[in-house]
């Protein structure tokens, strides 16, 4: 299993596809600094958001490319190992974006608008957690042809109610400081009534998230373990 | 199989909670977006000051000098005077002061300051036991912008206050009473 994460890392990180990962952290460097200031604001967002899921989906690309499922079967490795690597790997990708932006965005740099905060690893972590739980059955199960277009929609689809939540409890938390009064109306104020940030806050949502992305692995293992790889 | 999805789970869960446990020890007070930049309401002000006052052809002027102290650059709504007991009613408008030979920039640089005028036209007079002259309220507000593009744009706004503060000067007011 470990030597599968290795692969894992191999092919998206060390061989030429880093090239459109450079890419994308050039373009929003250049976004941040020179041309749009706005940027600034979400890049701390964006930036681990969308390298950790190309490498990730990258992963899943190159072994159908590569034809490597069926090679690695082979072996005397065991299907639920390639579950696991998958899931682990894409754990220690997110881990790691999340590290890489602490150390650029750690304090308030460059005269940017805003060091990071709390907020930005919350979104970043159950975002793409959610993400990939959704995605991971339905790539093991269909394989990674058929759902080539569906990943990044089922990925964006899935993102827009989970950063709704993290804004309303950010929302919450900012209605509790002294000087400030919120209003909310709409869906919002319904969803704002409800929260009660003794029990629903960044911290229990995250781990709502982990628990959603090991359920998930759960299926996966039983999905995967029962297909027949032709 | 079970055993190792458990031991796998555990690991992730553990990942998870040291993860979350030190962001909550790092992140300690940088938890929500206002608290990400440095503290706005300190850094949201402007100074306003008397400054002087005189008679023209078309009525009194009064001066107001406004400074910005702010990081951000100020550019000022509206600035209104009015005396008290008639703030409802009238108010006097405060025009940008032109400068002889100087560039016209929109709203104020950080440590720069402006001249505000008010005229009062000749023709009205105030009755004295109604009225103070000396001691008119000023309303003001002002919008803080991040940056600066040229002379004549300013960018990303990053809030705005208004407030009202009591105005004394000593203007010639006899020449604005009237007696009963």
């Amino acid at each position: 299993m470990i030597n599968l994460i290795k692969k894992d890392f191999i092919t998206t990180l060390r061989v030429r596809p880093s090239k459109s990962i450079l890419m994308v952290i050039a373009v929003v460097a250049i976004l941040s600094i020179f041309i749009m200031p706005l940027f600034q604001y979400i890049a701390p967002v964006m930036l681990p958001l969308i390298v950790s899921y190309i490498v990730v989906i990258n992963s899943f690309y190159y072994d159908s490319i590569n034809g490597s499922e069926r090679f690695i079967l082979a072996l005397p490795v065991k299907k639920e190992d390639m579950v696991y690597s998958k899931y682990l790997f894409s754990l220690i990708i997110v881990f790691l974006s999340i590290f890489v932006i602490y150390l650029f965005y750690g304090g308030i740099i460059f005269d940017s608008i805003r060091g990071l905060i709390f907020q930005d690893v919350v979104y970043v972590l159950n975002i793409f957690l959610i993400s990939i739980a959704c995605i991971f059955p339905l790539n093991f199960k269909f394989g990674y042809g058929k759902m080539q277009s569906l990943n990044l929609i089922i990925s964006i689809m899935v993102s827009i109610p989970i950063s709704k939540i993290i804004s309303v409890i950010a929302l919450k938390m900012e209605s509790l400081k002294p000087t400030v009064t919120v209003n909310v109306e709409g869906f919002t104020g319904i969803l704002f009534e409800i929260i009660d940030l003794k029990y629903v806050n960044f911290n229990t949502l995250t781990i709502v998230s982990i628990l959603i992305f090991i359920f998930s692995m759960y299926i996966s293992l039983k999905i995967y373990t029962k297909k027949d790889i032709l | 199989m079970n055993k190792k999805f458990i031991v796998v789970s555990l690991g992730i869960l553990l990942s998870a909670f040291i993860l979350l446990g030190l962001s909550n020890l790092i992140f300690k007070d940088k938890v929500i977006y206002s608290e990400g930049s440095d503290s706005y309401l300190d850094n949201m002000k402007v100074e306003i000051t008397y400054d002087d006052y005189k008679e023209t052809n078309d009525g009194y002027e009064i001066k107001v000098n406004v400074k910005n102290n702010s990081k951000y650059i100020a550019s000022i709504r509206d600035i209104k005077l009015s005396p008290q007991e008639i703030s409802n009613s009238m108010e006097f408008r405060g025009i940008e002061e032109y400068v002889e030979n100087g560039d016209y920039i929109m709203g104020i640089n950080t440590e720069g300051s402006k001249g505000y005028i008010f005229t009062i036209p000749k023709g009205i007079y105030f009755d004295k036991n109604l009225i103070d002259i000396n001691n008119m309220r000023l309303y003001y507000s002002v919008d803080f912008y991040r940056y600066r593009i040229g002379e004549n744009t300013l960018f990303m706004s990053v809030g705005s206050m208004s407030d009202s503060i009591l105005l004394k000067n000593n203007l010639n007011t006899e020449v604005l009473y009237i007696n009963n």
